[in-house]
């Protein structure tokens, strides 16, 4: 898939319809969950009212009061400033044998980010791999989306993930708090490991959000008779005689690896989502934001 | 084993198409997978071993070559069947008698048995043999001559069953030689529940069928014969004779019931061992004409045929003696005895000089101490007191005083001369003496010497009484000797009298008669009631083949049984027969519906193996 297709002039305007409608959307108007500290509050001036007995008399404007002899209060109106962390993982998985996961991650990477700095939030970009390197440094502004998209075109799709080692070492300052947004598919070296693994997602400062990116054929394979399985991320070569019914067990221990995901997620109030690569992008994305998201609420 | 369509054989070539594929499904193809891991963990928890896969592997390859194998195997006929290769003539010599319709548990006649032993080996002969079909009873019968049409030969095996009739197997595989001889190398087939003897001849091979059960019980009437009672009025007595057979597993009781006209006769129990026979007498009270009907109710009986018997009192006519003698030198005894039988209406005696002999039409001709120059060559004689040689009698006279011995013995006790005649008491003057040598038979002796002597000389039963009644003490004054008269006139004129002995005693079934008329009525036992049934008659001799009794169309009447012991001692399958039949085993044609099941049953796996468990 070229780079082109990733972020074309369809996809970016399909971005901003959707922008629009969720505006029109009351229940995205709401805050989120989570209240902000005071250090990304910001007072901003939006209307006058007529004082009133019990105002606080020191927000009358004086000059105002010169100029037309009667008495107004200022009115302002309270503005919060976030940081979006966003978290892409980057291991070769991701990139084969099944393409639909890079380009799913990357847009939806794109999305938020872009709807990060279109509502003036902070926005940083991670790749995961063995750990969780900043892929660019802060970025604010709506100018900004240029670059993003740049970097994320640049990233590269290799090596092995270890989710739990990487997962531990990102711990963002309480100057970063915000929403933190992990795009993966959770395949790590040991499925049994993934509950421990997901432990640190709880002790994240602010809302997180986990999506869980898997192709249809990695949930079900049709991979029938004599095979020989060529890991992408290690290389691990296995000959192997699959059945009708191994495949079926197949289905169950990866849809059972599905359940004990987002039952670690929802224990530790991360927000987990599933996301199939044949589901359609703008359905999932409104799905995502849809689920009490506090971007979803400035936007 | 060999195939009848060898040149099939090339279609196994098409299993270089399975062995192709087979060999070409060896190569796995190479995928890249991101998520090893949850395959490494099913490799770990669910994969089978390696030797297992390969197993399943080898049966799947196994099963396809069968796939192809089988209906090659089909179509090149596989045969069991140990045909001799290059036989170009084939006779099939089936028993029909009274044995072969010995039923099993599920009520199949060995005939049953037999005929589908034959179908199903015929469906496995080669086309181009010539098959023939002879059945047997008591005479050969070609119903196919050698031919190629197999159908006609099935349908005319469809139309036979087994009869009342006793078999002869000599006669029946010297027809069947004959007829293989024609074309050889020739095989015969000989279906029966009878041993087999072999036959000598290189180029005829005979292939025994057994159809015979491996364990069988049955009890039949194996001699029947109904005589009037000598000097009473109405009176008979029936003799019957029941048999068991020797491969019966135990002792076999029952009884024997009947009834004489609508009157029921009084049964009689028995008990018998494996091979026993026992007789019984039953006497019975009628008129002539009246049904006699005899039947055997045993459990597990194995032959229906030999339970039945049913005939009709016949008329008593008077039998006519003539005696001969010098009427100064006849026995005044005798004399009496003679007269109080013909009191008794059911003798009558002519008394003639030697001048006037030989006189006709007569039975029975009574020589009272006196002998002809030329011996009568078509009556039956009693001979008293011979005075020297004539004929079959070699005697000298012992004079005028005789031998007197006090007391006698009876040699043949059983015999019918001597029926309700006591031997004890009796004291007799031997008045010559005979050589007993030859046919005659003596039945009493004294002192080692014959005074009374029977037998059958060329056909004509002889009774001589080498002693004078005149002389003797005790016997001329008892009971006896009028009964010892009578017995030796009757016996002597039941030989002469063959017609009416068929109709006192009965015939056997499979003897030939001369009819008059077109028709043979029938009158039967058939499920225990009286069935009658017309036989059209287009010949003057006919063959008795029915159970009961018959009569033409101008009143000539008799009976007919089975009374055959060969056929009611129905064997088991003898170990030799049962490696007879092992050997020659079952026919392929006979098999394939189990291989055509067999066939399905390899698909289902196949599809079972690669469908269900996705086996390559």
């Amino acid at each position: 898939m070229s780079e082109d297709d990733l972020f074309d002039s369809e996809f970016l305007d399909k971005l901003r319809a959707m922008f629009l409608r969720l505006r029109k959307r009351k229940q995205l108007r709401r805050k989120g969950i989570q209240r902000s500290p005071s250090a990304g509050l910001t007072r901003e001036f939006k209307d006058y009212r007529h004082y009133v007995r019990q105002d606080d008399y020191r927000s009358i404007d004086w000059r105002l009061y010169a100029r037309l002899e009667r008495m107004f209060v200022r009115l302002y109106e309270e503005v919060q400033e976030f940081h979006v962390h966003i978290i892409v993982d980057a291991s070769a998985s991701m990139s084969r044998p099944f393409p639909e996961k890079r380009r799913n991650a990357l847009r939806l990477a794109v999305a938020l980010s872009y709807l990060g700095l279109i509502s003036g939030h902070r926005v940083s970009l991670y790749a995961m791999r063995e750990r969780i390197t900043e892929l660019l440094p802060v970025q604010k502004g709506q100018g900004n989306i240029q670059r993003l998209i740049d970097a994320v075109r640049k990233l590269e799709f290799d090596g092995a993930t270890r989710l739990r080692q990487s997962l531990a070492s990102f711990r963002p300052s309480r100057q970063r708090y915000g929403v933190i947004f992990l795009l993966s598919d959770l395949i790590g070296q040991n499925p049994d490991l993934v509950d421990d693994a997901l432990r640190n997602l709880g002790g994240w400062p602010g809302e997180s959000h986990l999506i869980h990116i898997f192709h249809p054929l990695e949930q079900s394979p049709e991979l029938e008779g004599e095979v020989e399985l060529v890991d992408v991320e290690t290389g691990e070569g296995r000959k192997m005689w699959l059945t009708r019914q191994d495949l079926e067990r197949y289905t169950e221990s990866f849809n059972a690896y599905l359940r004990v995901a987002e039952r670690a997620c929802l224990s530790r109030q991360v927000d987990y989502l599933a996301w199939r690569t044949d589901g359609a992008f703008d359905e999932f994305f409104l799905e995502l934001l849809s689920r009490g998201s506090v971007l979803a609420g400035k936007a | 084993m060999q195939f009848h369509y060898p040149h099939f054989w090339w279609l196994t070539l098409l299993g270089i198409i399975p062995v192709s594929l087979y060999f070409f499904k060896r190569r796995s193809r190479t995928v890249a997978v991101s998520t090893m891991v949850f395959f490494r963990w099913l490799a770990q928890e669910h994969q089978e071993s390696a030797w297992l896969r390969r197993l399943k592997r080898w049966i799947s390859f196994a099963l396809t070559m069968l796939l192809f194998l089988v209906p090659v195997f089909l179509l090149a006929r596989l045969s069991l069947v140990p045909f001799s290769g290059g036989v170009r003539n084939l006779v099939i010599l089936l028993d029909r008698s009274a044995s072969m319709a010995a039923v099993d548990q599920d009520g199949v006649t060995r005939f049953d048995a037999a005929r589908q032993l034959i179908r199903s080996r015929l469906q496995a002969l080669p086309d181009q043999v010539g098959v023939a079909l002879v059945v047997y009873d008591s005479r050969p019968q070609v119903i196919e001559a050698r031919g190629t049409q197999r159908r006609a030969l099935l349908a005319a095996l469809d139309g036979l069953r087994a009869g009342p009739v006793a078999g002869n197997a000599e006669a029946a595989l010297e027809t069947a030689r004959t007829l293989a001889r024609l074309e050889t190398p020739a095989e015969i087939w000989h279906v029966s529940d009878q041993p087999s003897r072999p036959i000598n001849d290189e180029k005829v091979n005979l292939v025994p069928l057994s159809v015979a059960l491996p364990k069988v019980s049955n009890v039949g009437f194996t001699a029947f014969q109904v005589r009037k009672e000598p000097m009473q009025t109405s009176r008979y007595t029936a003799f019957v004779q029941v048999a068991a057979n020797r491969a019966a597993p135990g002792p076999v009781e029952g009884r024997v019931s009947g009834k004489l006209g609508e009157a029921p006769l009084a049964p009689r129990s028995f008990r018998l061992k494996p091979g026993d026979v026992q007789g019984f007498e039953l006497p019975l009270s009628g008129v002539k004409g009246q049904l006699l009907q005899l039947g055997l109710d045993v459990s597990e009986d194995a032959l229906e045929l030999d339970n039945s018997l049913l005939a009709a009192l016949p008329e008593s006519r008077p039998v006519v003696a003539v005696r001969v003698g010098h009427k100064e030198q006849v026995d005044p005894y005798a004399h009496l005895a003679l007269q109080s039988l013909v009191e008794e209406g059911e003798l009558r005696i002519w008394s003639v000089q030697p001048e006037n002999w030989p006189v006709a039409g007569v039975d029975v001709a009574i020589f009272d101490n006196w002998l002809p120059e030329q011996w009568p060559a078509d009556l039956p004689v009693v001979v008293l007191n011979p005075p020297g040689s004539a004929g079959p009698i070699r005697a000298r006279s012992l004079g005028s005083a005789g031998l007197p011995h006090r007391e006698i013995q009876a040699v043949a006790p059983d015999h019918p001369v001597l029926f309700r005649v006591s031997s004890s008491r009796v004291s007799l003057t031997q008045s010559c003496v005979v050589e007993s040598a030859g046919p005659l038979q003596p039945l009493w002796s004294a002192d080692g010497e014959p005074l009374l002597l029977a037998g059958t000389v060329k056909g004509q039963r002889l009774v001589v009484m080498a002693f004078s009644p005149r002389q003797s003490e005790r016997l001329p004054m008892t009971a006896s000797f009028p009964i010892l008269m009578g017995n030796a006139i009757y016996w002597c004129a039941e030989g002469h009298r063959q017609a009416e002995s068929a109709g006192l005693g009965g015939g056997r079934t499979g003897e030939l008669v001369e009819l008059s008329g077109g028709q043979l009525r029938w009158t039967a036992l058939g499920g225990g009631e009286l069935v009658r049934e017309v036989e059209n008659l287009d010949r003057s001799v006919a063959e008795l083949r029915r159970s009961g009794i018959w009569e033409d169309s101008v009143g000539k009447s008799g009976s007919a049984h089975l009374l055959s012991r060969e056929e009611s001692d129905l064997v088991a399958f003898a170990p030799s027969q049962a490696m007879v039949e092992r050997r020659v085993g079952p026919s392929l044609g006979a098999l394939t519906g189990t291989v055509l099941g067999f066939l399905l049953l390899i698909l289902v796996a196949e599809a079972v193996l690669f469908h269900r468990w996705s086996l390559y």
